[in-house]
């Protein structure tokens, strides 16, 4: 079996707790668990400054071949973000994630409407939190006209019946399940959402890689399903077809 | 090896996830992963009647073995509380009690959590908490040595005010399930307070047990400490050989 696709995944400094969320720590985690490719970001650009914090991305993908950039944009910045929008997508980064819960703007925010549409232009990928009832059902209505594909993450069983909707209802969204902890959830959410829109992210370092991991193992689903999980649906999301 | 989960429930959640909420469910995750006995409390007491959920976990605990019984106890309704509490703790399947400071919509601080941590302190031996403040929960620890608390999510993602919690208090035990695995915290809470204070808890059936078994496997767990967390502070917890 081909090795796994990690759609989510960080490295940097958490500055609310002493925990090593360094770069190495990162790769001894992808090392330990047959990871073939990592989507990842500098948490730098998340919580200072997205240029700079981009740099590191791109900077850490290029030394080390399991990781894949993700841009991280802000929408507070507005127009000098479809710029770097244009700019990371010539240095290669297809993936671009957003931080709306942490930054404090709503989905339907016009200035993230307009990048998103940019992005759209380019034939890029969004990543976007769906942690809290509505918000995938939000970037639902704001972004489901784009044909943008979109990777929502961090839903819980909280909200997983949101997700088999909006992703019932969107071929083109997919979710991940890090949150998801029970290999019920999973096989609920690939019937009922979708077989080829749930896809593998781990949210590494921060959440524990094995237990979405087991949550796979466990889950009663067909070889072929399990394969898209850890795989082949994220190449499906990132248009690389499987 | 055989576990012991000291944190389930019986019972159904407002969550589209199937296959859940039922007696069969919980014995299922029991056999699928050598849980010898679990621990539970009922959802139908948390999120609606008291007494009528007491009454359908006793009648499942009575039936099974493996399943072992919290009485849930609501600050809101001290005197019930109290009667179920004597109804129940006698029984051979009933382990302790179970308070809810969220769905009985009540601070650890409120006074009304204070009489009825009282009366359980009275009655039993064990208390399982659902979060609460942790000075709260020391001072119960202080006035109550011979009542033995066990701090369900161990406060989350705040887990080393829980690890230093239990550290100034032997009779505060960690609980770690949680709807999210965060990385660390286990081997953290071995390595700051040793394993004779952690407990095994799942959280079934709403979290299956392989979520919270990979936070304790990916700690790297010596021989010791697995025998300890997964299962002997527990038998000790519950009086088992």
């Amino acid at each position: 079996m081909a090795g796994i696709i990690d759609m989510v995944t960080s490295f940097g400094i958490d500055r609310t707790r002493e925990v090593d969320w360094g770069l190495e720590t990162l790769l001894e985690i992808l090392a330990g668990h047959d990871v073939e490719r990592a989507y990842t970001c500098s948490l730098r650009a998340v919580h200072y400054a997205g240029p700079e914090g981009n740099d590191e991305t791109l900077a850490a993908c290029e030394e080390h071949e399991v990781l894949q950039p993700v841009a991280v944009l802000d929408p507070r910045r507005f127009f000098d973000q479809q710029d770097e929008a244009r700019t990371r997508f010539e240095q290669g980064f297809r993936v671009f994630r957003f931080f709306p819960n942490l930054q404090g703007w709503p989905l339907e925010f016009l200035p993230f409407v307009r990048i998103c549409e940019t992005l759209a232009e380019l034939g890029a990928r969004v990543i976007l939190p769906a942690s809290g009832y509505g918000q995938a059902t939000r970037a639902a209505s704001v972004l489901g006209d784009l044909g943008l594909p979109v990777l929502l993450i961090g839903g819980s069983y909280g909200n997983i019946g949101e997700l088999m909707a909006v992703l019932s209802a969107h071929d083109h969204f997919y979710c991940d399940a890090h949150m998801q902890d029970s290999p019920f959830a999973l096989e609920g959410l690939m019937e009922r959402g979708g077989e080829e829109q749930v896809l593998f992210g781990s949210n590494s370092p921060d959440r524990e890689f094995l237990a979405p991991l087991l949550m796979a193992r466990h889950a009663e689903i067909t070889e072929r399903q399990r394969q898209g999980y850890l795989r082949d649906n994220a190449l499906r999301f990132l248009g690389e077809g499987a | 090896m055989k576990i012991i989960d000291m944190h389930a429930h019986l019972g159904y959640w407002p969550f589209a996830i199937p296959n859940c909420g039922t007696v069969e469910a919980l014995l299922r995750l029991c056999d699928r992963y050598d849980i010898e006995y679990v621990a539970a409390s009922s959802s139908l007491a948390l999120n609606y009647d008291m007494q009528a959920g007491n009454e359908e976990m006793a009648e499942a605990a009575r039936a099974h073995e493996p399943l072992l019984m919290y009485v849930y106890v609501n600050p809101n309704f001290l005197a019930q509380s109290c009667a179920e509490m004597d109804r129940y703790l006698g029984e051979d399947f009933s382990v302790g009690c179970k308070i809810h400071t969220s769905y009985s919509a009540t601070p650890t601080s409120a006074p009304r959590m204070y009489e009825l941590m009282a009366e359980i302190a009275r009655r039993t031996s064990l208390v399982k908490i659902h979060p609460g403040d942790a000075e709260d929960l020391a001072r119960w620890a202080r006035a109550y040595p011979d009542l033995n608390i066990i701090v369900a999510h161990s406060f989350a993602t705040n887990y080393p005010a829980a690890v230093e919690l239990a550290l100034a208090h032997p009779n505060i035990y960690l609980d770690f399930c949680c709807s999210h695995a965060g990385r660390g915290k286990v081997r953290y809470a071995l390595d700051r307070c040793g394993p004779d204070q952690i407990v095994f808890g799942s959280d079934m059936d709403l979290i299956d047990p392989a979520f919270t078994i990979a936070m304790f496997e990916a700690a790297g767990l010596t021989d010791t400490e697995r025998q300890a967390v997964y299962r002997d502070n527990a038998a000790r917890l519950l009086g088992l050989a």
